[in-house]
């Protein structure tokens, strides 16, 4: 069984959270910027099940760190074995584990919480699509 | 001159015959009769008796005629009589050595030659001729004994001698040279014989100086190493001297040997022995010895005397021991007195004054001297003991001491006997002192220790010092922690003598230890959920409220509630980085790390919070290459300050930002200058800014921890912050924070 994903015309997304509320407010915020949403994970197995299967893959993928079977950095550093260039913005709580995230390749770290607008602004940059300055 | 003939009666054809053939000798030669001749007729009668044996015996010749001459001259033969007569009759003659005894009762000894003479067949006269040879068997004698005696000689003195012919290669030894060289005794020696006796390291030397002795006409006399057949190796002397032709040829070479090895461990076990006794006439003479009269006048004064008390002998001699050393008694003179009396000696602690004026403690052997059961004079011996009593009364005061303190010390031997217990002890364990000495330790207290015994043991031997946590339990049962140092004595081969332990109870501490980590624990699991989950609920709170504030069409009184809302939520999340960061500074040991301020500085510029109410100016001149050492969290430092500016503003706002480098006691430090134009601090707020959980008058959010962090963070790095007026002396033109941070190449 394979994860449908929209078309490559826009940008898509996966989030890997295990948190539902904050995965809902991700999904309007996203949407509401015409952000795709290929994939959501609610822990590292999944999200790593669910990137193998999509196709076409996320532009980036929104990563917890602290997620039940699977932590996010094992998650990401497995998601980079398939596909080097993949890019994970990484967003959680542990300030501790931001030099561990950089080091296992993730493309930006944030500091939960962390508002819409640098989340949105985070992931733009991650797939090449910031938006020029107002 | 007188015939030598004389007429005897008997044997007449015999007597006529003799007398026929030896007057006509009577008549030949005058000197005959100076000679010891006589003439016996076969009965061994004398018949003719000349002036020579006159001289010889001492008869006359009226009394020796006719004698039988054996029984006048008690004759030893030294064969039998018949043999004697057998030997004439069958060879006609006999030679031999005899013994006479003449007239005045001497013997002497003749060589005797005698001859049978015949006429018609008949035996008529036996001619003998006596030369005395007595001398010369005195001589004999003398020489065998002379002889026997040198040889006798050799063996006591051990000495052997040898010549040794040149020419021949031929060395003569006496029987002492073989016995010394455990030879067998042979004709001669070989030179080549005599080196392979030698021991090899001594042959070439002995050798060179034979040659030397021949060549040089110089003595010979050495000392070498002989190795008999016997495996033992012996010392021996040799001297000798070369004897030469007239043409100047060396020719025979005379010497003796002479075994030393016993002189030589003798001369050595003297040596030693007059060395002992030198030192033992040094040691008396440095012993503090002395001798006074029945009148306590002092008679002998040794150099050891002189050492202890500074007096020379002539300022002691003679004077009263009590009064020149002022001697402290610790009984009566009198009672003194009466024990040396009474039992002869005396024996006790004195204390005397030196010629200096400081005290001497000696301990005094006292012995009284007697002559024909009278008191003549008293010995003393003063062992000077003050370094002993002084380091008794600081084991005194130290024992006091050690009793005096909480800790419960004691003192075992290596196998654990109790010999020392302390009040303290007495205290912690509950046993007193009488229940616990000469009992094992170990088994006493149960102790249950933190290594193997064995390697505890090992650590002593090494450092004579061991510290750890050792389980123990008391008299009552209860099991206590105690804190234990153990301090080793050693005795002279380097084994553990005795072990002082001193234990401090720290069951209590150690209990509280457990509690606040358990409390840490906990703490950090508050803080761990605070850090996330909170915040991963604030991140819900935060992205739901951007959400809203999108909303074009929220009122006014909705968007300030929003935005309260938003600012809530951001204080929430500062409040816990604070928190999370107090304790990163205060309970993790954080790497230091190579940081340059200005980079620091920079990014807190760029990440500022830019108030939409009013203006923010930064000015700051960037500076290259000022590093220091801290913390990944020194960045805060700046940014906490510089944000603290902006925030507590409340209107427009100018930072100045400068970075200067100065010297404190030599050491390079960088200095922030931080000043805004912001409201002020007041003088009463200033030193309370850095407190802990100490908030400010501000109007910003509460959370009161930035300061202290900022503080932290600046001591760890070694350097300090200080606050102060922009404008001396008027707080409402602003506030300065200076920063000092020590360099990088100075940091420590």
């Amino acid at each position: 069984m394979t994860t449908e994903c929209p078309p490559l015309c826009r940008v898509g997304i996966a989030i890997v959270e295990d948190e539902k509320d904050l995965v809902k407010v991700y999904e309007k915020a996203f949407t509401k910027k015409g952000i795709q949403i290929c994939f959501i994970a609610y822990d590292g197995i999944e999200a790593v099940k669910k990137y193998i299967e999509c196709t076409p893959r996320p532009h980036a993928i929104l990563m917890d760190y602290r997620m039940p079977i699977m932590n996010g950095i094992d998650a990401a550093k497995e998601i980079l074995k398939i596909d080097a260039e993949a890019k994970i913005v990484f967003l959680s709580a542990d300030i501790s584990v931001k030099d561990e995230a950089m080091k296992a390749g993730a493309f930006i770290f944030l500091k939960k919480p962390a508002g819409l607008k640098d989340i949105i602004y985070a992931v733009q940059k991650a797939v090449g699509k910031v938006p020029a300055p107002a | 001159m007188e015939k030598i003939v004389s007429r005897s009666k008997g044997a007449e054809p015999a007597k006529r015959s003799g007398k026929k053939h030896f007057g006509k000798l009577s008549e030949c030669d005058q000197l005959l009769d100076l000679a010891p001749v006589l003439v016996r007729d076969p009965h061994s009668r004398i018949i003719l008796w000349t002036s020579g044996d006159e001289k010889l015996y001492g008869y006359t010749r009226k009394e020796a005629i006719s004698q039988v001459s054996h029984d006048l001259f008690k004759t030893n033969f030294p064969i039998s009589r018949e043999a004697v007569d057998k030997s004439l009759q069958e060879k006609g003659s006999w030679q031999g050595e005899l013994t006479h005894t003449t007239k005045d009762g001497h013997q002497i000894t003749v060589a005797s030659r005698q001859v049978l003479y015949t006429e018609d067949g008949h035996h008529i006269a036996i001619l003998e001729v006596n030369h005395d040879i007595t001398e010369l068997k005195q001589a004999e004698n003398a020489l065998r004994e002379s002889e026997a005696n040198l040889v006798r000689a050799q063996q006591i003195t051990h000495l052997g001698n040898w010549s040794w012919d040149l020419k021949d290669d031929k060395i003569i030894c006496s029987d002492e040279f073989y016995r010394i060289f455990t030879l067998d005794k042979q004709e001669y020696l070989t030179f080549e014989q005599f080196l392979d006796t030698l021991h090899q390291d001594d042959r070439e030397r002995v050798n060179q100086a034979i040659e030397t002795a021949i060549h040089d006409r110089q003595p010979y006399s050495i000392d070498y190493r002989i190795t008999p057949s016997d495996g033992s190796e012996r010392l021996i002397h040799a001297e000798g001297e070369v004897h030469y032709s007239r043409t100047g040829k060396p020719q025979r070479f005379f010497g003796t040997v002479q075994d030393i090895t016993s002189k030589r461990q003798a001369d050595r076990a003297l040596a030693e022995y007059t060395t002992k006794l030198q030192e033992q006439a040094r040691i008396i003479d440095l012993a503090h010895v002395m001798i006074r009269n029945m009148q306590s006048q002092i008679i002998l004064w040794t150099g050891g005397d002189e050492i202890l008390y500074g007096y020379p002998k002539e300022e002691a001699l003679g004077k009263v021991t009590h009064d020149l050393f002022k001697t402290i008694f610790p009984i009566s003179k009198e009672a003194v007195d009466e024990s040396l009396e009474k039992t002869g000696r005396w024996q006790g602690e004195l204390t005397h004054t030196a010629k200096d004026g400081h005290k001497v403690v000696v301990a005094s052997h006292q012995v009284l001297y007697k002559e024909h059961s009278k008191p003549v004079a008293i010995l003393e011996v003063n062992n000077d003991i003050t370094e002993r009593k002084q380091a008794e009364e600081m084991l005194r005061r130290q024992a006091a001491l050690i009793d005096l303190s909480p800790d419960g010390i004691f003192v075992r031997q290596y196998d654990g006997t109790i010999t020392f217990w302390s009040h303290g002890a007495e205290s912690l364990y509950g046993w007193t002192k009488k229940e616990t000495v000469g009992k094992k330790s170990f088994e006493l207290l149960k102790k249950v220790f933190p290594q193997p015994i064995k390697e505890i043991n090992q650590q002593l031997l090494k450092t004579h010092f061991w510290s750890g946590e050792v389980v123990e339990t008391a008299k009552d049962g209860r099991k206590i922690i105690v804190q234990s140092r153990w301090m080793a004595e050693l005795d002279e081969e380097g084994n553990i003598r005795e072990v002082m332990e001193s234990n401090v109870d720290v069951t209590g501490r150690k209990q509280i230890e457990n509690r606040l980590r358990e409390a840490k624990n906990q703490a950090e699991l508050y803080l761990d959920i605070m850090g996330h989950d909170i915040n991963n609920l604030n991140q819900v709170a935060l992205a739901n409220l951007d959400l809203i504030k999108d909303d074009e069409n929220l009122t006014a009184d909705q968007r300030e509630a929003l935005t309260n809302s938003l600012n809530s939520v951001r204080g929430s999340a500062a409040i816990i980085d604070n928190v999370r960061k107090i304790q990163a500074i205060t309970h993790e040991k954080l790497a230091m790390h190579r940081e340059d301020i200005d980079e620091m500085i920079q990014g807190c510029i760029v990440e500022a919070p830019k108030p939409a109410e009013y203006a923010v100016k930064i000015n700051y001149t960037p500076r290259k290459g000022c590093m220091i050492m801290g913390t990944a969290l020194m960045k805060e430092v700046f940014c906490n300050i510089i944000n603290n500016s902006i925030k507590h503003a409340g209107k427009d706002v100018t930072i100045d930002i400068q970075l200067d480098e100065t010297l404190r006691a030599g050491k390079k430090f960088y200095e922030v200058s931080i000043a805004d134009s912001g409201p002020g601090i007041p003088d009463e707020l200033k030193p309370k800014l850095f407190a802990r959980f100490q908030r400010g008058d501000t109007k910003a959010h509460g959370k009161g921890l930035g300061l202290f962090i900022v503080k932290s963070l600046v001591e760890t790095a070694g350097g300090n912050v200080t606050i102060e007026d922009r404008v001396p002396g008027d707080y409402t033109q602003g506030t300065r924070f200076i920063v000092s941070l020590p360099a990088s190449e100075g940091y420590r």
